[in-house]
């Protein structure tokens, strides 16, 4: 915008620039003329040879006014009827400065026109032939023009004194409001450097913090370098595999039980079933404010046809009333739905794949009635989550192992080779530690997999079920090694094979005592089991 | 303790939970402060040392700001660390010291991730006797953002503990609603990391059972109230 400005005003300037040279030269002539009209009356004492130049003289003046006349045709055409020397100050100061500068010419034109307004102009032309007459004539006609010109250039010079204050102050305002737009434009040029000075000070701080930052961003990540182990950081998925599987060979290798071990353990007459099992409150329910019960339940009990059936519940902690609902879970509502089932259908020895798909067929059907069983027997305005609970099922002889679950905890046995093994792998949500209970309708959609169940066939001497606030302390259940993690899910030896052998040692008679062994063991048996904050069950049989 | 049976329990790996303790060594905490504030950390090394499972559990990281920021412990079981000695030098960079608490977690985590095991949410512990000084006006907002978007989404636990002088309403900014900052009682630091160590453990032992939410236990023998206006 501001730069649109200047053209306007920079032609302002140049016209009146032209205006006032213009001026300049009328002025010039008009002090010239001036200076022409005084000097034939210096040169009338001077002698007629200097006539000639004062005749050449007028004939220059009229050259130039000749000149300026013909410039001035067209407003001269305009304005012949006007008397030359009525004082007309029109408003129009071109006409004006026609005027006053036709004053004298007009004289000259008037003498060409036939019109005689002045006798002595005629008088003048006549006597221009006659050069003895015309000093005289034009002395006297000099005489009339400097009187008319005194009168008429008095008008022009008050004519032309306003017309160059005017165009003085044109050129002036023009030249000014040119130097005003030079120095916005200087000024705003300035300002402009001066942000861009900042911005390239800002700039500079930036690529200085970036530098620093990208300094830390180098440090940390070699001090994450050197945090994980020598050697390359980054393992591949076949030889996390390998390594896995690596491990947990290692692991059940030192694991099993060396034949002197064993042998002390059972005999061809073994054939009584020994359970115990007892739950204890974790610390962090002792801790807590209110104090929580423990959420924690199991159930023992001898079936027909010789198979036993072992139940863990473990209640959810957040859920209100979670140790209610394991109980009735564990010790009602499941023994219900067991008891009365005869097992041995269930077994087809030629046909595993029979086996299972019956038993898997069963497991469901036995959990959605549990379910549904729960809903019945809680109060009609609670919600049936507040009662969620994990389930481990274990049926077993000497020779199967019919179970299933829903949720974490473990269960492993030990067989006549002397081997530990798991009995099913815990299920969890998703890879945090969200955990799946009965309650959650999810686990009954087809494709779900979170119900585990399966048929074993081994020779078993001990069966045991626990809920997993017993797995860090009896089970092998996280391993670090060569930067892989594993779960190896492999029963203790170290935990078991101690009780087993004490169990086989106390004399029938004193069985009972062992009850009261148990409970203590499963309260303070070691700091890590004292300290343990989560509920803790352990159900152990034994084939004595 | 009494095991009839003999057995003995397995030692497991134990899901590591870290702990990074960001702590301001400015100048003003020069003499009582940072000699009670050494004390301690030294309480804390040593409840976890005690607890087997703590001490295979929990890692420990130390990083001081003042004019600097140091990593003067990277993320380690306490077995294998030293204490360092705590310096008192200069003005408070706390806006850096959190910065690097981060960055050291979220390297950490990516490390747990990594190896495929499982880990508790860990924890920061900003314990500071001012106010940040690196912070520009607006930027302690943009800090707290960060925090709070890190703590409603689960990544980690921020707790700012504010000693004498300690600007609260700065250390509020800070804060997410769940952890609100605590004032210390004088310079009971041995108190607080005694009760800083139970919490953790509770946190990760409700993990361990997969509640929702856990009650800490009570401050009272160490934090006192304080007015934010």
């Amino acid at each position: 915008m501001r730069k649109n400005l200047i053209f306007p005003f920079a032609i302002l300037f140049l016209v009146s620039c032209s205006e006032i040279t213009d001026f300049i030269k009328d002025e010039t002539e008009n002090i010239s003329k001036k200076g022409q009209q005084e000097v034939p009356f210096d040169k009338d004492s001077i002698t007629p040879a200097e006539d000639k130049t004062d005749s050449t003289d007028p004939s220059e003046t009229v050259d130039i006014k000749d000149s300026t006349s013909k410039t001035q045709d067209s407003t001269a055409c305009k304005t012949p009827s006007e008397d030359s020397t009525a004082q007309n100050h029109s408003s129009d100061n071109s006409s004006k400065k026609v005027q006053g500068k036709l004053a004298p010419t007009n004289r000259l034109q008037n003498d060409k026109d036939s019109s005689n307004q002045e006798e002595k102009p005629i008088e003048r032309t006549n006597e221009e032939d006659s050069t003895d007459n015309d000093s005289t004539l034009i002395h006297e006609k000099n005489n009339e023009l400097s009187a008319e010109s005194k009168i008429l250039p008095v008008t022009s010079e008050e004519e032309t004194f306003f017309d160059t204050i005017l165009y003085l102050s044109i050129g002036l305002i023009s030249l000014l409001g040119l130097v005003l737009i030079v120095f916005y434009q200087f000024s705003m040029n300035k300002v402009l450097q001066n942000k861009v000075l900042s911005i390239e000070n800002n700039l500079e701080k930036l690529q200085k913090q970036l530098d620093e930052k990208s300094i830390q961003i180098k440090n940390i990540s070699s001090q994450k370098n050197e945090l994980t182990s020598s050697g390359s950081t980054i393992i591949g998925k076949e030889e996390k595999e390998a390594i896995t599987a690596e491990i947990i060979h290692q692991l059940n290798e030192e694991n099993r039980l060396t034949k002197d071990e064993l042998k002390p353990l059972f005999s061809a007459e073994s054939n009584r079933w020994l359970t115990l099992g007892h739950s204890a409150i974790g610390l962090n329910h002792l801790k807590s404010n209110p104090q929580l019960p423990c959420q924690d339940s199991f159930h023992i009990e001898e079936l027909k046809s010789g198979w036993n059936l072992l139940i863990v519940c473990d209640g959810a902690g957040s859920a209100k009333k979670s140790d209610e609902g394991s109980k009735i879970v564990s010790k009602i509502i499941l023994p219900n739905l067991l008891r009365d089932t005869d097992f041995t259908e269930f077994i087809d020895n030629k046909n595993p794949e029979g086996e299972n798909k019956l038993w898997a067929k069963f497991s469901i059907e036995t959990l959605k009635n549990a379910r549904n069983e729960l809903l019945n027997q809680i109060p009609s305005q609670d919600n049936l989550n507040d009662y969620a609970c994990t389930v481990i099922v274990a049926v077993f002889n000497k020779h199967k192992i019919l179970h299933f679950n829903v949720g974490d905890g473990r269960g492993g046995y030990l067989n006549r080779e002397g081997v530990f093994k798991p009995i099913f792998v815990p299920t969890n949500g998703d890879e945090s530690n969200s955990t799946v209970f009965l309650t959650s309708d999810y686990i009954f959609k087809t494709s779900s997999n979170l119900i585990t169940n399966g048929v074993i066939y081994d020779n078993i001497i001990s069966v045991f079920l626990m809920s997993d606030g017993m797995e860090d302390v009896a089970y092998l259940c996280s391993k670090f090694e060569k930067n892989v993690f594993v779960d190896p899910n492999l029963p203790f030896k170290k935990f078991f094979l101690p009780i087993l052998e004490k169990i086989k040692g106390m004399p029938i008679d004193k069985e009972g005592i062992l009850n009261e062994h148990w409970k203590q063991l499963l309260e303070k048996g070691s700091k890590a089991i004292e300290n343990q904050p989560d509920d803790k069950t352990l159900v152990l049989s034994f084939l004595k | 303790m009494s095991n009839f049976f003999e057995s003995e329990g397995a030692s497991n790996y134990e899901q590591k939970s870290l702990c990074i303790l960001l702590l301001d060594t400015s100048s003003s905490m020069n003499g009582r402060n940072i000699n009670s504030l050494s004390d301690g950390v030294e309480t804390f090394y040593s409840e976890i040392v005690k607890d087997p499972v703590l001490s295979n559990r929990l890692e420990l990281c130390i990083i001081s700001y003042d004019s600097n920021v140091k990593i003067i412990q990277q993320p380690s079981l306490v077995e294998n660390i030293i204490l360092p000695q705590l310096h008192t030098n200069g003005v408070t960079s706390m806006g850096e010291g959190i910065e690097n608490a981060i960055d050291v977690l979220e390297a950490r985590k990516s490390w747990y991730k990594q190896t495929g095991q499982p880990y508790y949410r860990p924890w920061i512990i900003n314990i500071t006797d001012g106010e940040p000084t690196d912070m520009r006006i607006n930027g302690i907002d943009a800090y707290g953002d960060i925090i709070r978007r890190n703590v409603d989404e689960k990544n980690f636990f921020f707790f700012n503990i504010g000693v004498g002088d300690a600007n609260m309403s700065a250390l509020q900014l800070l804060s997410s609603s769940q952890m609100p900052p605590a004032k210390l009682q004088g310079l009971k630091f041995v108190d607080f990391f005694q009760w800083l160590s139970a919490s953790i453990q509770m946190v990760n032992a409700s993990s361990d059972r997969g509640d929702n939410s856990v009650n800490l236990p009570s401050p009272s023998d160490w934090m006192q109230g304080f007015k934010v206006s």
